[in-house]
């Protein structure tokens, strides 16, 4: 109770915090004269992990901040892409948006530059990498279900219910996710209860593990439940007349993504400017109206957010010391998944 | 009839020429295609062979800190899974769905090019089909049609049988995942294969028959002999391609936890964390083009005698057809149920889920229908960038393997010079180089050489044109069917090489150079590993489109782009193909 009474105080003063900074950052000196040189500088180029989670950028910049074009690019394999560019002397990109496992590798090369975040309104627990990375967003792992066919109250609580019987022959999940969740999983299960859960699951469930969409299979009935799923994916189902909602099991499994600005940006002011504005409260509405994600870190003023640590339960969030024993578990859960391996 | 026009007899040149009449210009146009050639594969084949012995995976392959290493090649072949399962599920998935898709096939490819089956074009088009569609728009239909519980099929046959249950076909399972990667690989084999039955002189068969052969022996006996290498061909090119697949097999046979070896491509290029393992990737490839050795190996052995295959002579032919009579109704009964199971039912679906998304059909679903989907797609300027984009990397890479696979395959087939087993090895190996080592090849080498290539539509057309495989094969399986005779009558009457090539050799080899290039065209439409390694916001091609609006979980807008790809493809199709049939008669 007292944990609980912590949290919610927290949160409050968090949002309280950063309702006064973002309020006050866009008439700040700092971001003004910012402003004009980056409209001297015209347009800004973004990578991102894919096309969804950077098209709706130019519109939603270009309605706070005229005057500044916004090229966007969405790819899965920008990490290896900027790598080689930079290395041959291309300097094509201001701001690369990913993943902390994504900027993880453009850290390691040092071709991100710190960037002064507060001048933004956001607080030093929201950037990563000695100020490098700024936070924007999670996802979070959710099991979608057909509102047709089941309800609220038939939905799993916790991750393991998904091995009960009553869920037997009902569920799909991504080929993709699965195995990011169950590595997810493990730094509060411990790997063998993370794998022994992977075993049953592909065993004993008979899960539909598959790289078709998920919406597809649910679509034509063949199986009721997405399971693993990140929150996104529903809503935008949802989003496009598919009766599905989804559910929240524990522990909340957290997926952290962030904006960079490139060391070598060609529109060093003009990236300053939308990495800052993509991890401000304004850019978070944005993105949320845009592409349906949102802030799930502790003292995010998201309604969704708040309802997760007031419910007291564990949440994984990614976190970089424990990247690599993720990884390590993700091979072999992967193989358990896709039946290369018992 | 074939016209022969040889020019009017000449003063024989005096310069000296090879037996192939080959001069001084024509020294040029082969050394200068197969040294182009070569440089096309060289990079991504280099690259392939380095990458599988880099690491470790924290770097790319070329980058300082990366050193050579076995712990790729070690961590693959050494895992017991491997052994165990993912061997044999390969071999059992490649060898029935090969199987399948050559039965099919062949079938289809005798029935359209030596019989008289009604609506051949029509068929021709209709057939290609499944090579058109996106492969995960081939496995979301079949879900929908034969998925275990829910499929079309399955309630239909329930229905009609009377069983309860779930049933009775299982799409998720390794005979479901054989029966679809067949019917995904049949156009690929019916091109291939047309090729050859297109070219072959009809009188050895008549001759047969002649002389009292069964149709059956005469088959047996003429045709298949007679045809070798215009089947081992194709036959070890699918063999490959189907070893290569991972797409279906990660959509239908991963849940019936069926381990295919080419997913293991897909599982090292997605880790959890960090960079792709291009390392892993590359030892994962390294087989393919063991095997493809092997094969190739096998193939110049079963064809060592190129004369034994030759059918076209300077004698002139003419293309009959077999009338199928009684056959005429189980002929159409054949060909029509691969039409409507491969093709006519995924494109329904497909254009279905452009006006309703993935909602099962029922006439109150169909009050919903909207063309919504189309009219964003046709205001976008990002889509009409992407159909010039296309049109142009897709039509300039299929000519340029085209062509050079032309000249590659007369190269290894009509000079004899040092280096030429390795030249054929070489363009062989083509297809055994997965596409993300290509993009990632071609992007390293583009960056490093300041030609100003990169980010533009140019650096596409150059990464597709290293697939030099399948048109180098077909020409030369052409080529056996031609005997030297003609190009040395034609350099005996005077004429240059480039006039004997013009004139006799090419207007012979129309039926080949034409598969490879529609397959090669069709290859490229699909084609999306390479453009999503190399695209910038300006040679954005369709593919690209395609894949972004699946990732974005917009499946209408998807649906309605990839029924634009069918609608842009197949009148193109259906035109060479009437082109071909006019000018070869």
């Amino acid at each position: 109770m007292t944990r609980c009474i912590r949290l919610v105080l927290l949160g409050l003063a968090a949002t309280i915090a950063a309702t006064q900074a973002s309020a006050d950052w866009r008439q700040s000196p700092a971001v003004k004269e910012l402003y004009e040189k980056a409209k001297a500088e015209g347009e800004v180029t973004i990578w991102g992990t894919n096309g969804r989670e950077v098209d709706w950028i130019p519109a939603a910049f270009a309605a706070e901040w005229p005057g500044v074009k916004v090229n966007p690019l969405g790819d899965n394999d920008i990490a290896p892409k900027i790598i080689a560019e930079t290395r041959a002397g291309r300097h094509a990109v201001d701001v690369y948006w990913s993943s902390i496992t994504g900027v993880a590798p453009i850290v390691q090369r040092e071709l991100p530059t710190p960037v002064d975040w507060s001048m933004f309104g956001v607080s030093g627990d929201n950037t990563a990498f000695d100020g490098r990375m700024g936070f924007t967003n999670n996802i979070v792992y959710v099991v979608a279900y057909d509102t047709r066919k089941m309800s609220d109250a038939d939905m799993p609580k916790t991750w393991d219910e998904l091995l009960e019987p009553k869920y037997k022959d009902k569920m799909t999940g991504s080929l993709f996710l699965m195995p990011r969740l169950v590595s997810a999983l493990s730094i509060k299960w411990g790997q063998d209860k993370a794998l022994d859960f992977a075993r049953k699951l592909a065993g004993d469930t008979g899960i539909l593990l598959t790289r078709a969409p998920r919406e597809s299979i649910l679509q034509s009935g063949e199986r009721v439940i997405a399971a693993g799923e990140v929150d996104t994916l529903p809503k935008l189902w949802a989003a496009g007349g598919m009766p599905v909602k989804y559910v929240i099991p524990a522990p909340v499994v957290l997926g952290q993504f962030g904006a960079t600005v490139l060391a070598k940006a060609p529109h060093p002011s003009a990236a300053r400017l939308l990495a800052g504005w993509l991890a401000s409260k304004e850019g978070k509405t944005a993105r949320e109206k845009g592409n349906f994600e949102v802030d799930y870190r502790p003292g995010s003023d998201h309604p969704d957010a708040q309802r997760i640590y007031a419910s007291g339960v564990a949440v994984i969030e990614d976190r970089v010391q424990e990247m690599e024993a993720r990884a390590a578990l993700y091979k072999k859960a992967a193989d358990i998944l896709t039946g290369q391996a018992r | 009839m074939t016209d022969l026009a040889l020019p009017a007899p000449r003063r024989p040149r005096r310069a000296a020429r090879q037996p192939s009449g080959l001069d001084l210009w024509g020294r040029l146009v082969v050394g200068a295609g197969v040294a182009l050639a070569i440089y096309l594969i060289a990079a991504p084949l280099a690259m392939l062979l380095a990458t599988a012995f880099r690491g470790p995976v924290e770097f790319l392959p070329f980058e300082p800190g990366a050193r050579w290493t076995l712990g790729n090649v070690v961590a693959v072949y050494t895992d017991p899974a491997l052994y165990e399962r993912v061997i044999p599920d390969t071999l059992v998935f490649v060898t029935g769905s090969v199987a399948l898709s050559f039965t099919i096939g062949f079938g289809l490819a005798w029935l359209v090019e030596r019989t008289d089956l009604p609506g051949r074009e029509v068929w021709f088009t209709l057939i290609l089909f499944p090579l058109l569609m996106p492969t995960i728009v081939l496995g979301i239909a079949w879900i929908f049609l034969m998925a275990p519980k829910a499929g079309w099929l399955n309630l239909g046959l329930r229905a009609l049988l009377g069983i309860a249950g779930e049933g009775p076909i299982n799409v998720f399972s390794m005979g479901g995942l054989i029966v679809c990667q067949a019917l995904a690989s049949v156009p690929f084999v019916f091109i291939l294969l047309t090729a050859a039955l297109r070219t072959m002189n009809p009188g050895l068969e008549e001759a047969s028959g002649a002389s009292g052969a069964r149709p059956i022996t005469t088959f047996r006996r003429v045709t298949v002999p007679v045809l070798l290498p215009g089947i081992l061909a194709p036959f070890i090119l699918v063999c490959l391609v189907t070893l290569e697949q991972f797409e279906l097999p990660s959509i239908l046979g991963v849940p019936a936890k069926v381990s295919i070896f080419s997913y293991r491509i897909l599982y090292e290029l997605n880790p959890a964390d960090g960079l792709p393992n291009y390392g892993g990737a590359a030892a994962v490839a390294l087989p393919f083009l063991v095997l493809g050795i092997a094969l190739l190996a096998l193939y110049n052995r079963a064809v060592r005698r190129a004369e034994r295959f030759v059918t076209v002579t300077g004698k002139a032919y003419v293309q009959r057809r077999l009338r199928l009579g009684r056959w005429r109704v189980p002929a159409l009964l054949f060909a029509g149920a691969y039409v409507v199971i491969g093709a006519l039912l995924p494109a329904a679906i497909l254009v279905w889920a452009s006006l309703l998304g993935y909602v099962p059909p029922s006439a109150a679903a169909l009050k919903e229908a909207s063309l919504a989907a189309y009219w964003r797609l046709l205001s976008d300027p990002t889509f009409w960038l992407a159909v010039r984009n296309t049109l142009i990397v897709a039509g300039a890479s299929a000519l340029i393997v085209s062509v050079l696979g032309g000249l590659v395959g007369w190269t290894l087939l009509r000079l004899s010079f040092p280096g030429r087993t390795l030249l054929d090895v070489f363009s062989f190996m083509s297809i055994g180089i997965p596409s993300v080592i290509a993009g990632l090849a071609v992007m390293l080498l583009y960056l490093t050489v300041p030609i100003g290539i990169y980010g533009t539509f140019v650096i596409l057309i150059v990464a597709y044109s290293y697939r030099l495989a399948i048109s180098t094969r077909l020409a030369k399986a052409g080529l056996m069917q031609l005997h030297r005779e003609l190009e040395e009558a034609s350099a005996a009457s005077g004429a240059r090489w480039m006039s004997t090539q013009a004139r006799i050799v090419l207007p012979l080899l129309r039926a080949p150079l034409f598969s490879s290039f529609v397959l090669l065209f069709i290859v490229g439409v699909r084609e999306f590993t390479l453009p999503l390694i190399l695209h910038s916001p300006d040679n954005v091609v369709l593919s690209v489109l395609l894949w972004k609006l699946f990732q974005n979980g917009d499946a209408p807008q998807a649906a309605a782009l990839a029924t634009f790809i069918l609608v842009l493809v197949v009148p193109v199709v259906a035109l060479a193909r009437r082109g071909l049939m006019r000018a070869g008669g």
